[in-house]
C-alpha cells in the first residue's frame, strides 16, 4: 500500500513549481510557437524529472544514462554542431566579407554579460558560461556551460533557448532606440558575386586549421562545424548533407532537448541563481544587438557608401531569424529598402562568430584563473 | 546549376552547365542546345524589357517571383505593390517606386539576379 502513495507523500511545494514551469514551456511552444523543437522536449524532460521518485533519472534512469552519455561528453551538443554546419550557407558571407565585423561586433553581450556576472560575484568560469547565452547559440552555450559551470547549465540552456526565440521582440526596441529614422532609411546596393566552388570548399577546411592551430580547444566546436559545412559544400555528398541536416539535427534535438530538461530539478533550478541568470541572457541579448548597430554606426563615421546600422543587429547567430527582422524594420521605415542580403551576410557571419566566441571563452578562461 | 522548372504542371529538371542545358524527366533526357551562356529555364525572355521605355524597376536581390499581383496595363501609384520576390526563404513585396502604366512585367516563377528588369513602368 506504501509503494501506490509513495509519489503523493512525496510530493512537496517545489515539484508543483516545477510542474508549472514545465507546463509554461510546453504551452510557449505550442500555442506561441517559440523554439517548440527545443522547448516542448525540455518542458516534458522537467515534468518527467520532476514527478517524486521518478524512474526516469537516478542511477538507472534513462535520462540519466542519456545526460551522462550525450550531455556529459558533449557528444550531443557536438553532432549538432555537424547538423548545423550542413545547413549553413556560408556564400552570403563570402559575397559579403566585410560583415565578419558585424558577426564580431555583435558578440559585444558575451563579454560585457560575462563581466556584469564578474562584478556580481560569479567566478571567472561561471562568468563566462552565463556570459555565452550572449552568443544566441543554443548548442554553443551548452558546450560551453557544460565545460565550465555544470550546476548552471539547466538555467543557461532555457535562457539561451528562450531568448533566441524572442529576437524579433527584443531585437527591435534595442534598434529603435540607437538609431535615427533617417540611419534606418539608409539603402546599400547589393552586388551579386559567384563565388567560385573552390572557395566553398577551401572555406571549411581553411577555418578549421587556423582556429585549430590558434585555439586548439575550439577544434571540436569549429571542427566539427565545419565536417558538416565541408560535407555540404563538397557537392558530392548530397545524401551525408541531407542526412546530417535532417535526421541526424531531428533525432540529436529530440534526445538534447528531453535531456536538458531532466535537469531541471526543484531543488536546483528554483533559486535565485536561475532568475539572475534568466536576467543576465536578457541583458545579454540586448548588448548583442547594441554592439552591432553601435559598430556600425562608428564604421559609418569613416565610410563613404553608409552602412544601415541595422544590419549590424544582425550579427548575431539566431539564423535567420535576426536577417528577417532587421529586413521588416527597414521596409517599414521605407517599403523600397531592401537589406535582406546584407542583413543575411551578417547574420550567417554571427553564426561562425558566436562559435568562435565560443571558441575564444574555452582558451582564454583557463589562461586568467 | 540545376533548376526545376514546372510547364503545365509537369515538373522538368533541367540542370544548366557551359551554355548546355539539359532537361531531364522520369523519361528519357533530351539534350537543347541553348545559345545564351547561362538561360536558366524560367526566366523571361531577355528581348521584352531591354529597350522598353519608361522607368525600370530592378531586382534589389536574387530571388524567385512567387507572385505578380500587377498584370501589364495596369495603371499604378508609387508605393503599390507589384509582385512579391522570394529571397533567402522570405517573401519579399517589391512595390512600384513611381506612377504610370505597367508595360512590361516578369513572369511568375521567374528566377532572377540582382539587377535584373522586374517591371517596367511609363
Amino acid at each position: 500500500m506504501n509503494e501506490l502513495v509513495a509519489g503523493i507523500v512525496n510530493l512537496q511545494l517545489g515539484n508543483f513549481v516545477m510542474f508549472g514551469i514545465a507546463l509554461i514551456l510546453i504551452y510557449l511552444a505550442i500555442a506561441k510557437d517559440y523554439e517548440p523543437m527545443l522547448l516542448l522536449p525540455i518542458g516534458f524532460g522537467a515534468l518527467l524529472a520532476n514527478i517524486p521518485l521518478s524512474s526516469a533519472i537516478g542511477h538507472e534512469g534513462f535520462l540519466t544514462i542519456l545526460y551522462n552519455a550525450g550531455i556529459r561528453t558533449e557528444l550531443f551538443p557536438v553532432l549538432i554542431f555537424v547538423a548545423v554546419g550542413a545547413m549553413i550557407d556560408f556564400k552570403p558571407l563570402m559575397q559579403n566579407p566585410f560583415m565578419l565585423f558585424f558577426g564580431a561586433a555583435a558578440q559585444f553581450g558575451i563579454f560585457a554579460c560575462l563581466f556584469v556576472a564578474v562584478l556580481m560575484g560569479y567566478d571567472l568560469k561561471e562568468a563566462a558560461s552565463i556570459g555565452i547565452i550572449g552568443a544566441a547559440d543554443g548548442p554553443t552555450s551548452i558546450y560551453v556551460a557544460n565545460k565550465f559551470a555544470e550546476r548552471l547549465l539547466a538555467p543557461i540552456s532555457v535562457a539561451a533557448y528562450s531568448y533566441m526565440s524572442l529576437v524579433p521582440i527584443i531585437q527591435p526596441p534595442v534598434i529603435r532606440a540607437l538609431t535615427s529614422k533617417r540611419e534606418r532609411m539608409i539603402r546599400m546596393t547589393y552586388h551579386q558575386t559567384d563565388i567560385p566552388k573552390i572557395v566553398e570548399i577551401a572555406f571549411p577546411i581553411v577555418i578549421t586549421l587556423v582556429a585549430g592551430i590558434l585555439a586548439p580547444i575550439s577544434v571540436a566546436l569549429v571542427g566539427s562545424l565545419m565536417f558538416g559545412n565541408l560535407i555540404r559544400a563538397c557537392g558530392v555528398l548530397e545524401r551525408l548533407s541531407n542526412a546530417a541536416q535532417n535526421e541526424l539535427a531531428n533525432l540529436v534535438t529530440l534526445m538534447l532537448g528531453i535531456t536538458i530538461g531532466s535537469t531541471m530539478l526543484a531543488q536546483d533550478f528554483l533559486r535565485a541563481d536561475t532568475l539572475i541568470i534568466m536576467a543576465m541572457g536578457l541583458v545579454a541579448f540586448i548588448f548583442d544587438t547594441a554592439g552591432g548597430v553601435l559598430f556600425a554606426k562608428l564604421l559609418n563615421l569613416f565610410l563613404k557608401n553608409k552602412i544601415n546600422p541595422m544590419v549590424g543587429a544582425a550579427g548575431i547567430s539566431a539564423f535567420p531569424m535576426s536577417a528577417r527582422v532587421i529586413q521588416r524594420m527597414a521596409k517599414e521605415e521605407d517599403p523600397e529598402n531592401f537589406i535582406l542580403m546584407q542583413s543575411t551576410s551578417a547574420n550567417v557571419a554571427g553564426q561562425l562568430g558566436s562559435i568562435v566566441a565560443g571558441g575564444l571563452l574555452l582558451a582564454l578562461v583557463p589562461a586568467f584563473l | 546549376m540545376k533548376y526545376v522548372v514546372e510547364i503545365n504542371q509537369k515538373k522538368f529538371e533541367v540542370e544548366v552547365e557551359r551554355g548546355q542545358a539539359t532537361i531531364v524527366e522520369k523519361t528519357p533526357a533530351i539534350a537543347v542546345e541553348t545559345p545564351a551562356p547561362l538561360p536558366a529555364a524560367g526566366q523571361q525572355p531577355a528581348s521584352a524589357p531591354a529597350h522598353a521605355q519608361g522607368q525600370k524597376l530592378l531586382a534589389p536581390m536574387p530571388g524567385v517571383i512567387i507572385k505578380v499581383k500587377q498584370p501589364t496595363g495596369t495603371r499604378v501609384s508609387k508605393g503599390q505593390p507589384l509582385l512579391v520576390l522570394e529571397a533567402m526563404k522570405m517573401e519579399n513585396e517589391v512595390v512600384s517606386s513611381c506612377e504610370g502604366v505597367i508595360t512590361y512585367i516578369v513572369a511568375k516563377g521567374a528566377q532572377v539576379a540582382a539587377g535584373d528588369i522586374l517591371a517596367v513602368i511609363a
